[in-house]
């Protein structure tokens, strides 16, 4: 005997853990447990065998690992015995998943069984591949599960018809063969037989259209009649739940009803009669008949067009919505959702209701009600809907607010009537639920403050009210600091009032008063304090009697600890001492930022938006006559921008430097800390704004940028707002610190580097890292526009050897690509040589669309695989 | 995306049909979708018209998947003191996932108020729970199905079981957990009800372990005799 083997039952094991008062006490027990049957696994002990699978699947159970116990259940299955068989299909299916290969083992095992004489082995293997089996195992016994569905006793043709249906789900080719011996099962009177049945069809039909077409045909007529009866049956006590016959079958019948009458109106007729009997004739008191209720409310939405019916359906669904229950009115929720697709109007009738359930205590109907309330607003109810939903913004719990705000924003922004309303509702959000707005639903709100030129001083002073209410919620400040930054001559001078506006008595100190608590909030973040920081900057000269106190405060920050701050203010500090000649050019107000970039570049973004809600209604009837604000086919085309193509390279690049679009800390190092120490480095450091996030670094850059460069804003604006473009991995080149030089010099860099690239495309730095610069240059032969030719180089920018260099690339479906091969697949190092290689993108949509790009560069140095991967989109527009 | 296999690309959308390319272990099946409901539920509930999801076919295969298969992925009995009872997995879920998965379910669901509906909405799956005394039973479903349904066949498991234990607890649970498997084994199958009456399901429980007291009778007296032989 096994000194380890402790021999206990089951029972007495499951007592033992049970008394155990800590954790590590069950640890102790399970321990000393799986040792024991590790032993006798060992020493194959027959005898225990099936007591020791029970104890490990209980193991299993409380979460410990039980993967040696797994060929037990295969030994167990292929013993003769029904107690073993039974275990062992237990552990099989409690231990396994159908991923694993053992599993493989036990198709044989499966086949014997399936053809046994004892029915209830029959049914055990019946039921473990119905519950686990894969694939391959499905594809080989399908043949036996087929012959089974004709077995004599019902319970095995109730089991087979279940297994046929993972057997499809898993391997679709089959379906075919199930269709016949399935619809043969509907004829049946057993009731494990029928729903089983029913459910096969059900799924036979999702993967078959052959199969639909055919039940279609054949079978309509006494699925009707299957479900008239047991409607009409009397009480039958074996399958009667609170007075309804077999509610579970009702439920089934009416699912595949309703597939087979969805875009069939010859089908659709034949069941009217029944649904309006179901409809109308079942109890609604009790759950089941609910449950066959709701099934029924869907079919009828779901088959083709019958008015009298449909007013039916709404018309329980109203019921449900005002039931005390609140399952009931959770289902009712959902199942307006879907109404909303078919009859909108009638859903519109109960939104007093649904609004009242945002405002349920229950999270999961107040979940619901959030997602059907949005897809009701449309251009005529948008104001009052709004206004509610902002109302209950005020006293909603915490965790609900995220979602609500994100619904409240996105409504206001597609919906909006005016731009004025826009902004005042976005205040609103904002200064209720600020902290839980995203960021690009405030980036978005400063452009379009930016647009509306007519309104910026109403916006201003608005903001600047609520600004001195409260600082609570962060992303209100910041948008009201840039608003300031900008627009603090309009707040002072009260310019451009509207006559709903009250008046305000803003002096230049209060302004400035207003951004020192900004900077020196303790609770406000960097992002905030560096964007009020800028914003002190530019007053300075907007407002010279308070230059002075502006100077001081900045001064006071050079002693920041928080680096970033610091740096900011000393090179501030710097130009307001010594730069006065191009300081008021420095800070002059923004250009007018651009739209249709923004929402280019949303677009691009797109794919996290709709996983946030799973719902998007875009082709929702419910009156929503504008489009989805981006064209989604634009997916992968990031650079829709209307910037001026030319300068990519050069003046490009450069700018997007400036932006510190691509001083992300990884690439910093290889750009600016190179250039050398001189006085316009100060200001180098100055326009790259580090490692803020490069949206409020944008509004200084662009803004300093303007004075000279007003046509490149647009690009630059761009480039700050796509916060996480791959574009950034351009690092600044030598070439664009010395345009920086001479930009401060006054001379134009820029439209001189346009002009060295010629009248050809400008070669392009496709792509740059620390250690690997790609360069692109572009040609086209003539009367071929569509097609470009693109010569790659690569250079090594660090001193080793690349080994085994290999360039993937990848386009969008409206772009053809063809790679040559790569002249050597090894890259010396620093620089000394390259490798070039050429591709052939053909552009489908040339003229609509940019060429875009993925990347992907793979390559070995020092015996370690480096991979790197970006993405292109700053192409020369009209490639 | 618990339930999505290893590799798995969208082959091709368009808006009749969806065809699925899915690499499962060694082979690579086709799943062809033809009806025309598939795919306009998919546009439906995505949002975006079907010709453009071929566009980014990863991020929307989880869609898919829930729209594609319905039925009752997991059932889960879970104790107030988040002890797990019994499992049952219909749907693929590796080990680790399955831990993850009771984890988060028990966290949510216990700490739901009494009066408040019995559906979670559960990373884009619905879960019915309801509770028995001490004991919660959940089931995990898709967003589409009849969660009234879910319920009342909740409430018939719970039914056969009390039937079978004769007022069923909390412990007989635990120490005949094998039993509480085979009933549900007779109740769903492939994640599907297999039979509507209780009363046939305890005829075949009753039926099969008759069978297993019949062979322990057999067991034990042929090992009676060779007892006495050997004697």
């Amino acid at each position: 005997m096994n000194p380890f083997s402790s021999g206990t039952r089951l029972r007495d094991m499951i007592r033992a853990i049970r008394a155990c008062k800590t954790a590590a006490e069950e640890r102790a027990v399970v321990r000393k447990e799986c040792a024991a049957i590790r032993a006798a696994i060992n020493e194959n002990d027959q005898d225990y065998r099936h007591r020791n699978l029970a104890k490990l699947m209980f193991i299993h159970m409380l979460g410990y690992p039980t993967h040696f116990g797994q060929m037990e259940c295969l030994k167990l299955i292929a013993s003769t015995g029904f107690p073993e068989k039974r275990i062992g299909y237990l552990g099989l299916m409690l231990l396994l998943d159908e991923r694993q290969e053992v599993l493989m083992l036990v198709t044989n095992s499966l086949k014997q069984d399936l053809n046994h004489s004892n029915q209830y082995i029959v049914g055990l293997a019946l039921c473990a591949l119905g519950n686990i089996s894969s694939a391959e195992m499905a594809r080989d016994l399908a043949p036996d599960v087929e012959r089974l569905l004709q077995f004599r006793d019902p319970n095995i043709r109730k089991k087979a018809a279940l297994c046929s249906i993972r057997i499809i789900k898993k391997v679709p080719d089959l379906a075919e063969n199930f269709m016949h011996p399935a619809s043969s099962l509907l004829k049946e009177k057993h009731h494990g037989v029928l729903i089983t049945g029913v459910q096969l069809c059900t799924d036979l039909c999702k993967v078959s259209s052959e199969a639909l077409e055919y039940f279609r045909e054949n079978c309509i007529e006494g699925l009707v009649k299957t479900l008239r009866d047991i409607a009409n049956s009397p009480y039958s006590p074996e399958y009667d739940i609170a007075g309804i016959t077999d509610p579970f079958l009702h439920i089934r019948l009416l699912k595949l009803l309703r597939i087979l009458g969805q875009g069939d109106a010859g089908a659709s007729d034949c069941m009217t009669d029944i649904l309006a009997q179901v409809a109308s004739r079942t109890e609604s008191n009790k759950n089941a008949g609910n449950a066959i209720l709701y099934e029924c409310v869907e079919t009828i939405m779901s088959i083709e067009d019958n008015g009298g019916l449909r007013v039916l359906a709404i018309n329980i669904l109203g019921r449900f919505l005002s039931n005390r229950d609140n399952n009931i009115r959770y289902v009712g929720l959902n199942m307006l959702m879907k109404a909303i697709m078919v009859d909108a109007k009638a859903v519109q009738r109960h939104r007093a209701t649904i609004l009242e359930c945002v405002k349920d205590s229950d999270a999961s109907i107040q979940k619901r009600a959030l997602e059907l309330v949005y897809l009701l607003v449309n251009e005529s109810n948008v104001k009052p809907l709004t206004k509610e939903l902002i109302e209950y913004l005020e006293v909603s719990n915490q965790e609900f607010k995220g979602d609500i705000t994100a619904k409240i924003c996105s409504l206001v922004e597609k919906f909006s009537p005016a731009k004025i309303w826009y902004i005042d509702q976005m205040l609103k959000v904002l200064s209720e639920a600020g902290n839980f707005v995203k960021d690009e639903v405030w980036h978005a709100l400063i452009i379009v403050i930016s647009n509306a030129s007519d309104l910026h001083g109403y916006t201003v002073r608005a903001l600047y009210r609520v600004f001195q209410a409260s600082t609570e919620q962060e992303s209100l400040v910041r948008v009201a600091v840039w608003c300031v930054g900008e627009y603090g001559d309009m707040l002072v001078n009260n310019v451009g009032m509207l006559d709903i506006e009250e008046p305000i008595t803003v002096t230049e100190s209060d302004a400035v008063d207003a951004m020192e608590v900004a900077i020196k909030c303790q609770r406000l973040g960097l992002t905030t304090k560096a964007m009020a920081l800028i914003a002190l900057f530019k007053l300075s000269s907007r407002f010279p009697s308070c230059s002075e106190r502006i100077k001081d405060i900045i001064v006071q920050n050079k002693r920041s600890l928080v680096l970033e701050l610091q740096q900011r203010s000393i090179e501030f500090s710097c130009i307001l001492q010594k730069h006065h000649n191009i300081r008021s050019a420095l800070v002059e107000r923004m250009p007018i930022l651009d739209e249709a970039t923004f929402t280019g570049r949303k677009a691009g973004s797109l794919p996290t938006a709709v996983s946030a809600s799973s719902i998007i209604p875009c082709n929702l009837p419910n009156g929503i006559a504008k489009p989805a604000a981006a064209p989604i086919g634009d997916l992968l085309d990031l650079s829709s921008d209307d910037a001026p193509p030319a300068p990519v390279s050069s003046g490009g690049d450069f700018l997007q430097d400036l932006l510190g679009v691509d001083l992300s800390p990884a690439s910093a190092p290889s750009g600016t800390s190179q250039s050398p120490k001189t006085g316009t480095d100060v200001l180098l450091d100055l326009l790259s704004i580090g490692t803020l996030p490069p949206v409020q670094s944008s509004s200084s850059a662009i803004d300093i940028l303007s004075s000279s460069h007003d046509n490149k804003a647009p690009v630059a604006n761009l480039n700050g707002l796509a916060s996480h473009s791959s574009l950034s991995a351009n690092a600044t080149s030598p070439a664009s610190s010395a345009g920086m030089m001479d930009l401060l010099n006054g001379t134009g860099a820029i439209t001189q580097k346009h002009e060295e690239n010629g009248p050809a495309y400008p070669s392009l730095v496709a792509y740059e890292s620390s250690t690997l610069r790609m360069t692109f240059n572009f040609s086209k032969q003539p009367g071929n526009p569509q097609t470009t030719f693109i010569q790659a180089t690569f250079t090594n920018l660090s001193p080793n050897v690349y080994n085994g260099f290999l360039f993937q690339a990848a386009v969008p479906k409206f772009l053809q690509l063809h790679l040559d091969p790569a002249s050597s697949n090894t890259l010396p190092a620093s620089g000394n040589g390259s490798i070039t290689q050429c591709l052939k993108v053909t552009n489908t949509q040339h003229g609509k669309k940019s060429l875009v790009m993925r990347i992907r560069i793979a390559y070995k140095t020092n015996d370690k695989d480096v991979l790197e991967e970006g993405q292109i989109n700053n192409f020369p527009r009209d490639l | 995306p618990l339930s999505k296999p290893a590799q798995t690309q969208i082959y091709q959308i368009r808006f009749e049909s969806v065809e699925l390319f899915v690499n499962e272990g060694f082979k690579l099946s086709k799943y062809k979708y033809r009806n025309r409901s598939a795919a306009t539920a998919a546009e439906i509930r995505i949002g975006i018209p079907a010709s453009v999801l071929s566009e980014n076919p990863d991020f929307y295969l989880d869609f898919f998947f829930r729209l594609l298969s319905r039925m009752i992925h997991f059932v889960l009995l879970i104790s107030r003191q988040g002890k797990v009872r019994l499992t049952k997995w219909y749907s693929p879920y590796s080990q680790k996932e399955r831990t993850k998965v009771i984890r988060e379910l028990g966290g949510v669901i216990l700490n739901r108020g009494p009066k408040l509906c019995n559906f979670v909405d559960w990373r884009g799956f619905k879960v019915v729970y309801k509770r028995y005394a001490s004991l919660y039973f959940c089931m995990c479903i898709d967003q589409d199905d009849n969660e009234l349904e879910v319920l009342e066949i909740i409430h018939h498991f719970v039914e056969i079981l009390d039937r079978y234990f004769g007022s069923v607890c909390e412990l007989d649970l635990i120490f005949n957990f094998h039993k509480a498997y085979y009933i549900l084994d007779e109740l769903l199958l492939a994640g599907e009800l297999q039979e509507s009456s209780k009363k046939t399901v305890a005829r075949l429980i009753a039926a099969q372990d008759s069978l297993v007291e019949t062979a322990k009778e057999q067991a034990s007296s042929i090992s009676n005799i060779i007892a006495q032989a050997t004697k």
